[in-house]
């Protein structure tokens, strides 16, 4: 049940489900997977996302080696007739990263407004979104912006009506099911209830971006101390 | 050898053709708004069509040459002038050593490009030289050219020594790369059915809103109100890209666009026609037009061989050139 668009006449996009969920999720790397391991000279980079991966090919590079009237057709044929491997999904292939996470309420600045809306207690919500590990089912929005879930829903809580002009890096949110790190300073609308010291985006990096489609995260709960005692040590 | 800027103006960056292989990683590509303006200002000069130009917008900064430079402009058309004299656009043009050069009125086009024979001497990030202004990388010093910039050249210069400004004798038609009329393929979310009510651009004319940038362009006009603009789960965007938000009011995806977005995709303008559509002026009438992903192929496969020709006439007619000195 694979359903394939093009997205202008450079890029075709593979739709592998309709909703937000591990299934799909790993149908979507499983065709990434795929479709790197064939090492294809066309394919220019690939963006997997929540129920899609979307193929961005050189139209030069096709035709020096394939004959054919219609180059997306040509495209989609090969990518439908991949086989996929699901092998790798199993828990224990994906990277698990820890994220260091101050709930303080002087960096979450939402979670007091969450604790009054959800009816929960400040530790409560702690508790749950660090409880759990999550999967980053894709990148966007920013450089580095990971978009992860699933929250559970006891913490689940939709976007600001009208998004915060300023939101610091670092900043750890709610978005619905999702949770989110900003990598950078930027307006944005997500609930912050914390924020972690460590550079989710590092330009003097060569990977700058510390997460991966297909990563595991699990937040680890600090103190405010020990929040201002790592980002030293990273700023030396 | 290098060039400087004098008064900077705003909206004046460094960019190639963008940056590829990290939209998995959220890190969208930026390059040029007119690819084909580039591909021409290098393409006149000898250089690889991939070297990275000077962007700038009206009103545009004011450059300073230090040594004798080798030149082309391309794109937009904002009146250059050297010493009072007029420099055309879509030609190679010899400016002496210790002479500024300066635009004066936009004639047509929003975005114009500067190449520098032999192309200018930059440091890349992850293989690119487009300035990324969100992150501060990539060009001089990751934002806007500003004034005492200083940018080197890769190569010195050609040797040919004159006094004065001399434009040179051949020049890029650029008729075949540019059209008033924008073409489209479907996109993801498109709706098509035999039901002319749903051709949201048959018959229409379109504008393009002030508040647009390099970002995304805001469109006016089309019939929108049958078409579907329920939001979708986030998937890929590229150039060109028109999504429908809830409140129908079209936007179209440049250059500076993220890599993934949540609002309809209702078509996305061919890349045979995005550098029209990136000099359109504002609130100037135009007409769209959805054509199949197959006719939208041939046209850029045609004018990616018309550009490889034009670069192959200009390396023999630099080549006859410069013997001849």
């Amino acid at each position: 049940m694979v359903q394939i668009y093009t997205l202008g006449e450079h890029a075709v996009v593979l739709q592998v489900g309709s909703s937000i969920n591990m299934e799909t999720h790993e149908r979507v790397m499983a065709y990434t997977r795929a479709i790197q391991a064939a090492n294809f000279p066309w394919v220019i980079e690939l963006v997997p996302a929540y129920n899609s991966v979307t193929v961005y090919y050189s139209i030069p590079t096709i035709l020096q080696i394939a004959k054919t009237d219609c180059i997306a057709t040509w495209v989609t044929n090969i990518l439908l007739g991949l086989s996929l491997d699901f092998s790798n999904n199993k828990q224990a292939n994906k990277k698990i990263i820890e994220i260091p996470a101050c709930y303080d309420t002087a960096l979450g600045v939402d979670i007091i407004y969450l604790s009054e809306q959800l009816q929960l207690g400040v530790d409560k919500i702690i508790d749950i979104h660090s409880d759990r590990l999550y999967t980053v089912y894709m990148l966007g929005f920013l450089p580095g912006f990971p978009y992860m879930g699933s929250v559970d829903e006891r913490i689940q809580h939709p976007r600001k009506k009208h998004p915060s002009k300023q939101v610091i890096a670092g900043s750890i949110g709610i978005a619905g099911a999702q949770t989110g790190i900003y990598p950078l300073q930027s307006p944005g609308g997500w609930q912050i209830i914390a924020r972690t010291p460590l550079a989710i985006f590092d330009l003097g990096k060569e990977s700058p971006c510390l997460f991966a489609a297909g990563d595991q995260v699990r937040f680890v709960p600090i103190s405010l101390e020990r929040f201002y005692e790592i980002e030293k040590e990273n700023q030396a | 050898m290098s060039i400087s800027i004098i008064k900077s103006k705003p909206g004046c960056t460094i960019q190639d053709e963008g940056r590829f292989g990290f939209q998995a990683l959220g890190i969208n590509p930026t390059g040029v708004m007119d690819l084909h303006a580039m591909h021409i200002a290098n393409a006149l000069l000898g250089n690889v069509l991939s070297e990275a130009v000077i962007e700038f917008i009206f009103p545009a900064p004011v450059f300073y040459f230090h040594r004798n430079t080798f030149i082309s402009l391309s794109g937009a058309d904002f009146g250059a002038t050297i010493n009072d004299k007029a420099i055309p656009i879509n030609r190679p043009v010899f400016i002496p050593a210790e002479t500024t050069l300066h635009f004066t009125k936009k004639i047509h086009g929003n975005f114009g490009y500067l190449a520098v024979q032999s192309g200018f001497s930059l440091h890349d990030w992850l293989g690119s030289y487009s300035t990324h202004k969100k992150v501060g990388a990539g060009g001089l010093h990751g934002e806007d050219l500003q004034t005492g910039d200083i940018i080197y050249f890769r190569n010195e210069q050609k040797n040919y020594v004159q006094e004065d400004v001399v434009v040179m004798p051949w020049q890029a038609d650029v008729s075949d790369f540019y059209s008033s009329l924008i073409y489209c393929t479907v996109a993801p979310e498109s709706i098509i059915t035999n039901n002319q009510s749903n051709h949201w651009w048959k018959d229409q004319y379109f504008t393009i809103l002030p508040n647009s940038d390099r970002m995304g362009y805001r469109l006016s006009g089309g019939n929108f109100e049958k078409i579907d603009a329920t939001e979708i789960t986030s998937s890929a965007v590229t150039r060109g890209t028109i999504q429908l938000p809830p409140n129908k009011l079209p936007i179209v995806l440049m250059a500076d666009h993220q890599t993934t977005g949540g609002y309809a995709r209702i078509a996305n303008v061919c890349a045979s026609s995005f550098s029209s559509f990136a000099q359109q002026v504002f609130n100037t009438p135009f007409m769209m037009e959805m054509i199949a992903v197959k006719e939208a192929e041939k046209k850029w496969i045609e004018q990616y061989h018309h550009l490889q020709i034009l670069q192959q006439a200009c390396t023999l007619r630099i080549k006859e050139q410069f013997h001849a000195y």
